[in-house]
């Protein structure tokens, strides 16, 4: 039968939030999934975001999010994150809630996460570490695929881009089953040259972009099966190749870097509803290959195996329990580690949600992780949330929230062979928040408004530095302290077949170093975080047609620890345009869609002396089927 | 602010022609910066802020990035190694952007670029010719392009051996130390081919003459052995003469003062002296500076004696230049670009 299925082309889950809205009734889910994750950050500031209905990096999917920072090493090419101010390791990167960070590095290539593979992410700002464990200071990034729904019928995705310089993009989603088996099947593939002209000033006339060209390839494939009304079992997993040629600076000449990416990602989870709550078993493995080559050829590659447990329980109409645990176990292997390189690590957490009363809310998240017969900084989380007016139209709501994150030294930090220091200690970490949100909604209007305020203090930061010997070692030094402001501002209104959207976020972020190599960086901006970053997104439809403007203003970067003008990276305005026109037949969604990047033809960086592309085209076209049957 | 900062250059730029122009009223000076220390700065690997920062002993100004100060703002590329004067010329080597850029080294107006080289490394001049190194790859013998003077082009190139770094001209050979290697590679001007292979010390870097017209190369040794060497070549027999163990790591960093009698190099926070007669290492430094990051760079301004010390601030930040006597004493410091690894004094 998944065969059968297979060949009709295409399924769909991506599509599920799109085409679930006609059918929430039908689609209801058992009560077989614990509430989600977030429902505990109370307090904290959580947005959800559903992209999974086209090919492209976890990096793009997150562009307007304007707490955000990518250093992109070019288009499509290396991208890590800064996040509300912190450094690239200090982001969580979870995926069926186990930390995928590479931990050789402690980062995330956000360039090589296929989104096509997952239906939506779910952010949280700050310190989340209560929740999700380590590396989650400047906040976490889930990647999620939908709770799966048993029923007759399937629902299929046919995806197909092309665009300037080479870009291809095809992809297609099927899932299907009946009231006992779903099957879930996604692939992709992309490749795009790259040689795009830019005129950058360092290099003082028009050059093409050289050996710059991306390849990805990917597939998940998900199986699951109802054993009752209580129990289900679903395996998944996902294979990933992105191999590309690694752009080089806008003054180079002859450049041959390519970097290969594999991944792997094995899941089989156990769900069971009993009387002591809604319980989630994993075991999962996670395998990544990375191949380095510039004539010679460099390795590394390492395995991870984790098993978690999961149960929440509502307690009452008021209370909510959930606790768990993780045991994770990592392996590398590259010249520059020890032969017999393994390591164990092991969390246990729980965490409480009570609803005092109508307008008062409380949760208490606790987490002590273990690795290497050490303790990483105990992590505790409280938050709360008053409702401080409510009526059927206007709601306002103040939030805050006090957390402890931490980071747990990366397999590089402490054994890279022979400078990896066993002693480091974690990064360490204590955010204060506070946030007020007002709803407002008439007939035909909706206005959503979100203010916060945020506070992070990171003591033992590591850091690389030349020893006694001349050679690179790491250790604890840096203290950072961060503060900023995010503002959201969302709008929309309705009027017959036409509707206006717009959304405005603002981040302000001051993140200062206050401990460092030495006095000269003191008091001064971490490098590649923007101080303002602000996107505007306006869109208009009417009858089936949608034209929109996506804005993005990033300000000046500093790149170096002293802040040094001379070198830092312009701030810029972009604008990007799309035009789509959606047609619907029955069970069918045709989407077709043309889109305009960088229309002003800007040259910019997000990463020194690496050019970004200029104004570039795309168009699209998306099938969808929904074939859901009683 | 960028106009501002404009005008700051322009100011600075007046002041130091004004200073430069006092100094040399008889015979005018030839540009801005033709009285004064050059600092390479090697940059960040892989962000293409490789600069020339300009230092004028006399006002204790320092300038940064010369080159895109004067050609509109023209990046020098990523990983700027090296840089040798041929008279009013100078040849920047530019490893990670497989280039050259020559400027005029006085005012450092672009010349020219030398293209199709395979991650150069150092330039030397011979017979009326430029040599060359490229470590070509990691996988690769290392090589050296004869460069015609004249025209910018490269007329021939040498295979050496792997990592091909330093380059000396003694008379009408060139010496070549091959850094992935334990040889030197002689390479006879004439001819413009290998003559002999030399084994020394693993992982030889810089070289320098003494006063006895003798060649020494500092041997880097392996990773973390404590087995770096300085190595005394006869370069007229092209045979190793003697061998001084250092018992430490050492980068690849070997220079002399005025007299050419003793040599000096560094490790970790500290820069040992050596004198051409001795026979063994020294056990205590010359002088410590425990507050550097790490030191990246060192030469001697042999007009002055001064010693010139880079510390790359493990490459996060600027680079800041000390300056120290030769016996020992702190003179003063001033901040250079990112990674200071060499100085030319103009």
């Amino acid at each position: 039968m998944v065969l059968r299925l297979g060949m009709l082309f295409t399924l769909v889950l991506c599509a599920a939030h799109l085409l679930a809205q006609s059918d929430t009734t039908v689609l209801a889910p058992v009560e077989i999934y614990g509430i989600r994750i977030t429902t505990y950050a109370v307090g904290a500031k959580v947005n959800t975001l559903s992209q999974g209905n086209t090919v492209q990096t976890l990096a793009a999917s997150l562009a307007a999010e304007s707490s955000l920072y990518f250093k992109n090493y070019g288009s499509e090419q290396l991208s890590t994150i800064s996040f509300r101010g912190t450094t690239a390791s200090q982001t969580a990167v979870l995926w069926n809630g186990i930390n995928v960070n590479a931990p050789t590095l402690g980062q995330t290539d956000f360039s090589i996460v296929p989104m096509f593979l997952f239906d939506e992410v779910l952010i949280q700002y700050g310190a989340g570490s209560a929740l999700v464990g380590t590396d989650a200071i400047g906040g976490s990034v889930s990647l999620k695929n939908e709770n799966v729904i048993f029923s007759r019928g399937f629902n299929a995705l046919f995806h197909q881009q092309v665009g300037s310089f080479g870009r291809i993009a095809s992809g297609i989603k099927f899932n299907g089953g009946n009231h006992k088996w779903n099957f879930s099947t996604s692939l992709y593939g992309f490749k795009i040259k790259n040689d795009f002209p830019y005129n950058s000033p360092a290099v003082g006339y028009i050059r093409r972009q050289e050996n710059a060209a991306v390849k990805n390839e990917g597939v998940r494939q998900q199986i699951a099966y109802k054993i009752s009304e209580t129990q289900q079992v679903l395996l998944e997993g996902i294979y990933a190749h992105n191999f590309r040629h690694n752009q080089p600076t806008v003054t180079n000449f002859g450049a041959n870097e390519t970097l290969d990416n594999k991944q792997v990602r094995l899941a089989l989870h156990y769900d069971l509803a009993s009387d002591l709550g809604v319980m989630r078993a994993t075991v999962a493995h996670i395998r990544d290959e990375q191949e380095y080559t510039d004539d010679a050829n460099s390795l590394v590659s390492t395995n991870q195996w984790s098993a978690l447990i999961n149960v929440d329980k509502q307690l009452s109409r008021q209370i909510n329990i959930r606790w768990g645990g993780s045991a994770n176990r990592y392996e590398a292997f590259g010249d520059n580690y020890p032969s017999d390189l393994v390591e164990s690590r092991y969390d246990v957490y729980s965490s409480i949600r009570y609803s005092i009363n109508s307008f008062w809310l409380l949760s208490i998240n606790l987490r002590q992780a273990f690795y290497d017969v050490r303790y990483a900084p105990f992590a505790p989380s409280l938050g709360t949330e008053l409702k401080l007016f409510e009526t059927k139209l206007n709601k306002l709501t103040w939030r805050g929230q006090a957390a402890r994150a931490f980071r747990i030294p990366t397999l590089n930090d402490r054994y890279w062979l022979p400078v990896g220091n066993q002693n480091l200690k974690a990064e360490d970490a204590w955010q204060i928040e506070t946030g007020i949100n007002w709803k407002k909604q008439t007939k035909y209007t909706k206005v959503d408004v979100e203010l916060s305020y945020y506070k992070t203090q990171t003591t033992n930061m590591i850091v690389w530095l030349p020893n006694e010997n001349s050679n690179w070692a790491p250790i604890n030094l840096q203290e950072v302290n961060i503060n900023g402001l995010e503002s959201n501002l969302t709008a929309n209104t309705q009027q017959g077949k036409g509707q206006l959207n717009a959304k405005l976020s603002y981040s302000f972020t001051k993140s200062i170093n206050e401990r460092g190599i030495d006095g000269s960086s003191i008091g001064k901006q971490l490098p590649y975080v923007p101080i303002h970053s602000g996107r505007l997104m306006l869109s208009a439809s009417h009858s089936g047609w949608t034209i929109m403007l996506r804005n993005n203003y990033t300000s000046m970067r500093f790149i170096s620890l002293e802040n040094s003008e001379r070198q830092a990276l312009d701030a810029y305005f972009l604008m990007d345009a799309e035009l789509f026109k959606e047609w619907h037949w029955n069970k069918v969604l045709l989407t077709s869609r043309v889109q305009v990047n960088n229309f002003s033809n800007l040259y910019y960086e997000n990463f020194a002396k690496h050019a970004m592309p200029g104004r570039n085209f795309s168009m699209s076209i998306s099938i969808q089927v929904n074939n859901q049957l009683k | 602010m960028k106009k501002t900062q404009l005008n700051f250059f322009v100011i600075l730029l007046a002041g130091i022609f004004l200073l430069a122009s006092c100094d040399e009223s008889e015979n005018g000076p030839k540009g801005d910066f033709d009285n004064g220390v050059l600092v390479i700065n090697e940059g960040n690997f892989m962000a293409g802020d490789g600069s020339v920062s300009f230092f004028d002993p006399n006002t204790k100004i320092t300038t940064e990035d010369i080159f895109g100060l004067v050609n509109d703002g023209l990046a020098l590329g990523d990983v700027v190694q090296s840089m040798t004067v041929v008279g009013d010329e100078a040849y920047i080597v530019v490893n990670n952007d497989n280039k050259v850029e020559v400027v005029n080294v006085n005012t450092f107006e672009a010349l020219h670029t030398i293209n199709n080289v395979k991650l150069p490394r150092y330039f030397a001049t011979a017979s009326g010719k430029g040599y060359l190194t490229e470590w070509v790859s990691f996988s690769e013998s290392g090589r050296v392009s004869v460069v015609d003077l004249t025209t910018y082009s490269v007329t021939k190139t040498i295979t050496t051996d792997f990592g091909a770094e330093h380059v000396i001209a003694v008379g009408n050979k060139i010496f070549v130390s091959n850094n992935f290697t334990n040889t030197i590679s002689v390479i006879s001007t004439t001819t413009d081919a290998v003559v002999k292979t030399i084994e020394v010390g693993s992982s030889p870097g810089e070289f320098v003459l003494d006063a006895q017209n003798k060649l020494w190369v500092v041997c880097g040794g392996d990773y973390q052995e404590n087995n770096s060497a300085l190595v005394q070549i006869d370069p007229s027999t092209e045979a190793v003469v003697k061998t001084i163990e250092l018992n430490r790591n050492v980068p690849s960093k070997l220079v002399t003062d005025k007299t050419k009698n003793a040599l000096y190099y560094y490790s970790g926070k500290s820069v040992y002296k050596l004198a051409t007669s001795a026979i063994v290492a020294p056990a205590e430094p010359l002088f410590t500076r425990a507050s550097a990051t790490g030191f990246y760079g060192l030469d001697i301004d042999q007009n002055t004696n001064i010693i010139y010390l880079g510390d790359a601030k493990g490459f996060a930040s600027d680079g800041e230049v000390y300056r120290y006597n030769l016996d020992g004493s702190f003179i003063d410091s001033f901040s250079s670009g990112r990674g200071p690894n060499g100085f030319v004094f103009n």
